[in-house]
């Protein structure tokens, strides 16, 4: 009997095809928003959450001021006396320190401003590559001993910074300074990471005229501490040599645990408002629906009185209705399904081109469980929408119903 | 043996309020039908004769009296005990047709046994049937869009006898056809009741009326003569 409400209803929404179709477009408006977003955010929680599980959950670091941003800003508290300090700590296995600075960079007459790093090839090697994500392409690493040698960002080997292609062996200046490339470095996948530029620690220090300051301390822990306690005696240890009370420090100490944590939670965040915003869309659509179901009852009055006549009860009038306003939202929903897919492909592919956030950033993730229960919803959407208007035909009087012009 | 009526009314009233006015659309309507017999309501506009019919055909209940139907009180029945009753022992034919735009000619047949709960194949056998039987095998797949006035109460009448009821109304049922065409409708309902149906038929018209074997005249919602 279902079987033959659903064929039934189809058909009275193909009698109103325009109207049937712009009911649905409002749900499908929702429902592509629910779904582009939450899986773009998905897959952007999946990366980073990869991300983070290749560099491992054994990391600490230690920012100048409150955190990256002023680590970007080149703010820096951090001194190469910190960095004697962090190493007493137990269970601290490794810790280096880098400078972090905007260099200008020479090359066949032209000339640009990136990152440089300046890192130390003995103590920070194995940390920086887990946490900088670097892999040598061309070329061989930085040795202890390298003096003016260079490390390049992919995008030096590419046409894309400078003209022309730059090879091991190559020159460049960097500050002014002549600088022997000795490797290139692989995709990473993000604008930033891929042209910066790296040189030895002690190079860096003397190029920027640093003294002993610092732009980050990175720590790998010892196997068998706990990171997370690590970090609070580094935390610890560096306020007490500050003389600092809780609250009050010029630093920040996290681990690699933590920042996936606050990644996660604006992530979160961003999801709750988006699919906030998303409800408020979906909502609209409902009331379309209710809209469209209130002008079907009332258009058909005399076919409700009619069938009542040949023996359809209450239920079997209201399910007819019910059914019609359920497939008006599942349509909506398989439709915006389908855009919502192909739109966080396409911002997918927007956001990779622009290389702002690396190919790898930004795979969006579509979840079977998403889409089943995105239909799933979108039907009940449509039936909750249509139950008014279910149930005022259902209510109609047959003969009143048969008497209605 | 003394034949139970199908329908019985008693004294029955229907006033309908309009704010301050009230409208006696029916004043104590007295009233058997034994099966087998033809039956017709005559009577002029605004006589009563539709809710007359509405209320033996229990899509309506009366202000005031009894209606029983095979014995049984249905004056206090709710609307879907009513909707089982007229589902399984009426069948209603309408001078308007009021067929489904939606279904075709076959799917109109069988909507009243899809209420009923008949399995599908069955619906359709017994729907081709009864198509055959008013002769309109060849229009089973048309919508009512595109079936003319005379084919469309041929459908509809073979739709009243979907559930194989024992007694069929018909309201004006040849209001909106020529004569000729009417007059086709009219000998269907007249094979109808030699095969065995009651048949109820409601005219203004004592030409039509005419064809009944019993004919009741209605006038200001009172039966004046048998
Ligand atoms: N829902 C209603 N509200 C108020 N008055 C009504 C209602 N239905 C019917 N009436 C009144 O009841 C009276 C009988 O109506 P009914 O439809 O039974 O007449 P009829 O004999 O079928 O007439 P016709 O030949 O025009 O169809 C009329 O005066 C009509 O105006
Ligand atoms: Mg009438």
């Amino acid at each position: 009997m279902i079987g033959e409400y659903f064929s039934m209803a189809i058909r009275n929404l193909l009698r109103r095809r325009l109207r049937s179709w712009l009911t649905i477009l409002g749900i499908l408006i929702g429902i592509t928003a629910i779904v582009s977003l939450i899986s773009v955010s998905q897959g952007m929680k999946a990366t980073i959450t990869k991300q983070f599980e290749k560099l491992g959950y054994d990391k600490v670091i230690i920012f100048p001021g409150k955190g990256m941003e002023d680590m970007m800003a080149g703010l820096t508290s951090l001194s190469e006396h910190d960095l004697k300090l962090v190493r007493t700590v137990p269970g601290v296995d490794l810790a280096t320190g880098l400078i972090y600075k905007i260099g200008k960079v020479e090359y066949n007459n032209d000339m640009e401003y990136t990152w440089v790093v300046g890192i130390d090839p003995e103590s920070g090697k194995k940390i920086v590559e887990d946490i900088q994500a670097y892999e040598i392409d061309k070329g061989r690493d930085l040795r202890k001993g390298d003096k003016y040698k260079t490390i390049l960002g992919y995008y030096f080997g590419t046409k894309d910074i400078f003209d022309r292609v730059i090879k091991p062996k190559d020159k460049i200046k960097i500050e002014g300074k002549e600088f022997e490339v000795i490797g290139l470095l692989k995709k990473i996948g993000n604008r930033e990471d891929d042209s910066t530029i790296y040189i030895p620690f002690d190079i860096a220090k003397e190029l920027f005229e640093e003294g002993d300051k610092l732009g980050a301390i990175y720590v790998k822990v010892k196997n068998g501490f706990e990171t997370e306690k690590v970090a609070e005696k580094i935390k610890e240890t560096l306020r007490r040599d500050r003389k600092q009370e809780i609250g009050e420090e010029d630093f920040s100490v996290q681990t690699t645990r933590e920042i996936l944590e606050s990644f996660s939670s604006i992530l979160a965040i961003i999801q709750g408002v988006i699919v906030g915003i998303a409800a408020i869309s979906l909502l609209v659509g409902g009331i379309g629906i209710m809209n469209t179901m209130y002008t079907s009852v009332l258009e058909r009055i005399r076919e409700i009185g009619v069938m009542k006549a040949i023996g359809a009860k209450n239920l079997d009038i209201s399910l007819m209705f019910l059914i019609e306003s359920g497939l008006l939202g599942l349509v909506g929903g398989g439709f915006g399904v389908v855009t919502g897919v192909a739109l966080a492909k396409i911002v997918e592919q927007a956001v990779a081109k622009s290389g702002v956030l690396g190919t790898e950033m930004l795979k969006a993730h579509f979840s079977p469980y998403l889409i089943i229960s995105v239909l799933a919803f979108s039907f009940f959407v449509g039936m909750i929408s249509g139950l008014f208007p279910a149930i005022k035909a259902a209510k109609q009087n047959p003969v009143d119903a048969l008497r209605y012009e | 043996m003394k034949k139970i009526p199908i329908i019985r009314l008693v004294d029955v009233w229907k006033v309908y309020k309009m704010g301050d006015v009230e409208v006696e659309a029916l004043r104590g309507i007295n009233l058997e039908i034994y099966p087998g017999e033809f039956i017709a309501i005559q009577g002029t506009s605004g006589a009563g004769k539709s809710t007359t019919m509405h209320i033996i055909g229990c899509l309506d209940v009366p202000t005031k009296g009894k209606v029983y139907l095979d014995g049984e009180d249905i004056s206090k029945l709710n609307e879907n005990e009513l909707a089982k009753i007229r589902g399984k022992k009426i069948g209603f034919v309408f001078q308007q047709f009021n067929l489904v735009p939606t279904l075709t000619a076959i799917e109109n047949v069988a909507l009243p046994m899809v209420f009923q709960k008949v399995p599908n194949d069955e619906r359709l056998e017994r729907a081709k049937i009864l198509l055959e039987k008013v002769g309109l095998s060849k229009r089973k797949k048309h919508k009512p869009s595109e079936l003319s006035g005379g084919e469309l109460q041929r459908v509809a009448i073979a739709r009243a006898l979907a559930n194989d009821p024992k007694l069929i109304l018909a309201d004006e049922p040849t209001g909106n056809l020529d004569s000729k065409t009417g007059k086709k409708i009219l000998e269907i309902f007249t094979k109808l009741n030699e095969e065995g149906k009651t048949v109820v038929i409601v005219t203004h018209d004592k030409n039509i009326a005419s064809y009944a074997k019993k004919i009741i005249h209605l006038k200001d919602g009172k039966i004046i003569r048998r």
